[in-house]
């Protein structure tokens, strides 16, 4: 791995031999989109507040409404770091799950990761709501960090699975286990909510819908060193991640322990997606886009640069579908899951088709 | 349909009052759900395995309903087709019947929906006596709001994810009613549906001078619960003036509420407690009948 004219062969991710640097021009205009969706995250939303207004606030001042600054401080400004974080962490870990399963279509969602994470939430609501009380006056009770406690242990319970299993069998089957777990996650989600009622129904939805909204401080707190220790592990493993995408055999042949490697990888996305399922719901394809973005400007495979820029591509996705939802919409209200569909999926096919050898795979 | 109907199936909750009051209780043979229904006569019935839960909307729901013969049921009305029920059940051979009360633009308007119900078992008498008395009871208290000095500002509905706030349109029969009780309702949508969704930080934005919060089944039993299971609501006024009422009174402990059986038979009881909400003392009987003040 010299970094100049590597060439991947995870199918769907080979990329031409290149130069080295090739693409690295992107960093710098990734960062500049990010930085310019972060700032309009701030200045613009539902509520019409004047750009000055805005600085103001943030630089510790008042606005002209008493309203402004909540809606600065409270809602926006937490909201547009948490899109930058979780972005970041869900980009990761769509590249780190490519890799290690040497599969491009391979990220926390379709992995049975984040339906591990809606069953936890559905099991319980359900529980409470038969618990003998009537769940609308307990749910109170629960709160958000029970819900949130919930679907990380979700999270968590489906990564076990699969750890169990990864000793046993090859990858590719890891990989229809992953699939075939989060099909039954979502059948046995699909099954328990026939037994809840509408409000039951409503706190089960109002958790499940994917979003960057109603972050605390606190949350945040929580949340940043956990996704800092999940990026951090997953650089640790960049090097076994470039042999791992050879083969198996290959990163043997170079020393690397190939469970313990897929054990730490499992705790690195576990680290990485557990928190933001949690406190975000379930954000699907996220991790799939940043991380063909990440290949496909780069033409690079090596993991030291791909992760960084996979993080990026993922925190810079989140801006921008969360600015667009925010924008003042007079009639429609839109979702994260719809809009990085409209913007994510025309980006990955754009890099996508540029490379001639994506263009020619045959899946 | 051959009237008078003797087997009814309602999948709509808010008229199951309607039904008592109309007299077709001892016709009812399904209900979509049994926990949301607070209507002795119709648990009575229950009890003595003469109605059944036939669910909504799923195909099994469609083989209950099929299972109990019914020649009519009644359904919700949605403005998405897909979600609609009556359509499928016509394709089975049993008549649907969509109630679209919630899409009215006045409290009396949605109320006339029981002449329409009554219909089906020649009651149309009966659904007129009904009426004329609910409406003159309605008036007569709106009569006495209308004389209020001051309109205070007033934000109905819960927060229906992370982002958005779902609540009755600026001209559904909520935003009337909450107008007849001498309020003003602070979203001004042009809709007259029953659910508009808002971004949360608009309604924050709106809702910051309220006099009160008007829920509908929150589902919390203090303010601290309320504020725990979305942080944001802290800051939201009404909160702040711990003036946030939901209308869970009377909860039965399968989770049925009154209100959701009886707003349509009694919408001057429930004006009487918005009157009672907005402005305390106006009325001589000062206790709320289904709404509750949500404690601290």
């Amino acid at each position: 791995m010299n970094g100049t004219t590597t060439v991947s062969v995870i199918p769907g991710t080979a990329t031409r031999p290149s130069r080295a640097g090739a693409g690295v021009w992107w960093f710098p205009l990734l960062v500049a989109i990010a930085l310019a969706a972060f700032v309009l995250e701030l200045a613009i939303g539902a509520v019409r507040i004047p750009i000055g207004d805005v600085v103001t606030i943030l630089l510790g001042g008042q606005g002209e409404q008493v309203t402004w600054s909540r809606i600065v401080l409270s809602f926006r400004l937490p909201r547009a770091l948490n899109a930058l974080i979780s972005g970041a962490a869900l980009g990761a870990s769509g590249l780190v799950l490519q890799t290690l399963f040497r599969n491009p279509l391979a990220d926390p969602f379709v992995l049975g990761i984040m339906h591990g994470a809606r069953l936890g939430v559905a099991v319980l609501v359900v529980a409470t709501g038969v618990a003998g009380v009537a769940f609308t006056q307990r749910f109170g009770e629960i709160g958000t960090w029970t819900l949130s406690a919930a679907a990380a242990l979700g999270a968590i319970g489906v990564l076990l699975l699969m750890l169990a299993v990864a000793r046993r069998v090859t990858t590719v089957t890891l990989l229809i286990v992953g699939l075939l777990i989060g099909y039954v996650c979502i059948g046995l989600i699909s099954a328990l909510l026939h037994f809840v009622d509408e409000v039951q129904a409503r706190a089960f939805e109002q958790w499940e819908g994917g979003s960057f909204d109603g972050i605390t401080s606190e949350q945040l707190l929580l949340m940043a060193p956990l996704l800092a220790a999940g990026l951090g592990l997953a650089y640790l493993l960049a090097k076994p991640l470039n042999a791992l995408q050879l083969s198996e055999a290959y990163a043997g042949s170079m020393g690397v322990h190939v469970t313990r490697v897929r054990v730490l990888t499992f705790v690195c996305i576990g680290l990485l997606v557990g928190p933001v399922t949690a406190f975000c719901g379930a954000i699907p394809f996220l991790g799939l886009v940043a991380a063909h973005v990440a290949r496909g400007v780069l033409q690079r495979s090596d993991h030291r640069v791909l992760l960084p820029a996979a993080a990026l591509a993922g925190a810079t996705l989140a801006l921008v579908t969360d600015l667009v939802i925010h924008l003042p919409w007079a009639k429609h209200f839109l979702h994260l899951d719809a809009v990085i569909g409209m913007i994510g999926a025309p980006v990955a096919l754009w890099v996508i088709l540029r490379r001639k050898q994506m263009r020619a795979l045959e899946l | 349909v051959q009237v008078p109907v003797k087997r009814v199936v309602l999948a709509k909750p808010e008229f199951a009052d309607t039904i008592a009051q109309l007299g077709m209780a001892d016709r009812l043979v399904g209900v979509s759900s049994i926990n949301a229904i607070a209507v002795a006569p119709i648990l009575e019935r229950y009890r003595r395995g003469e109605v059944v839960e036939v669910g909504s909307g799923t195909h099994s729901a469609i083989e209950m309903a099929l299972a109990v013969d019914p020649e009519v049921v009644f359904t919700f009305y949605s403005a998405f087709a897909d979600s609609n029920t009556h359509p499928k059940l016509w394709d089975v051979g049993i008549t649907g019947v969509p109630l679209a009360d919630h899409f009215e633009p006045t409290p009396l308007g949605r109320s006339e929906w029981i002449k329409f119900v009554a219909l089906f078992v020649n009651g149309e008498r009966t659904a007129d006596t009904m009426f004329a008395g609910l409406r003159a009871r309605y008036e007569q208290l709106r009569e006495v709001a209308a004389g209020v000095s001051t309109r205070p500002p007033v934000i109905v509905g819960w927060a229906n994810s992370r982002q958005e706030w779902a609540l009755n349109g600026g001209h559904n029969y909520f935003a009337r009613m909450v107008a007849d009780a001498g309020g003003r309702y602070v979203w001004d949508s042009p809709s007259m549906r029953s659910l508009d969704l808002a971004d949360i930080e608009q309604i924050f934005h709106l809702s910051f001078d309220s006099e009160a919060w008007v829920g509908n089944q929150l589902g919390y039993r203090t303010l601290s619960s309320l504020v725990g299971s979305n942080d944001r609501l802290r800051h939201f006024g009404p909160v702040l003036r711990q003036q946030v009422f939901d209308n869970d009174g009377g909860r039965l402990p399968s989770g049925a509420t009154p209100i959701a059986n009886e707003s349509l038979t009694r919408p001057d009881a429930v004006l009487a407690d918005l009157i009672r909400i907005l402005h305390p003392g106006l009325l001589a009987e000062p206790d709320l009948t289904y709404y509750r003040e949500l404690p601290p």
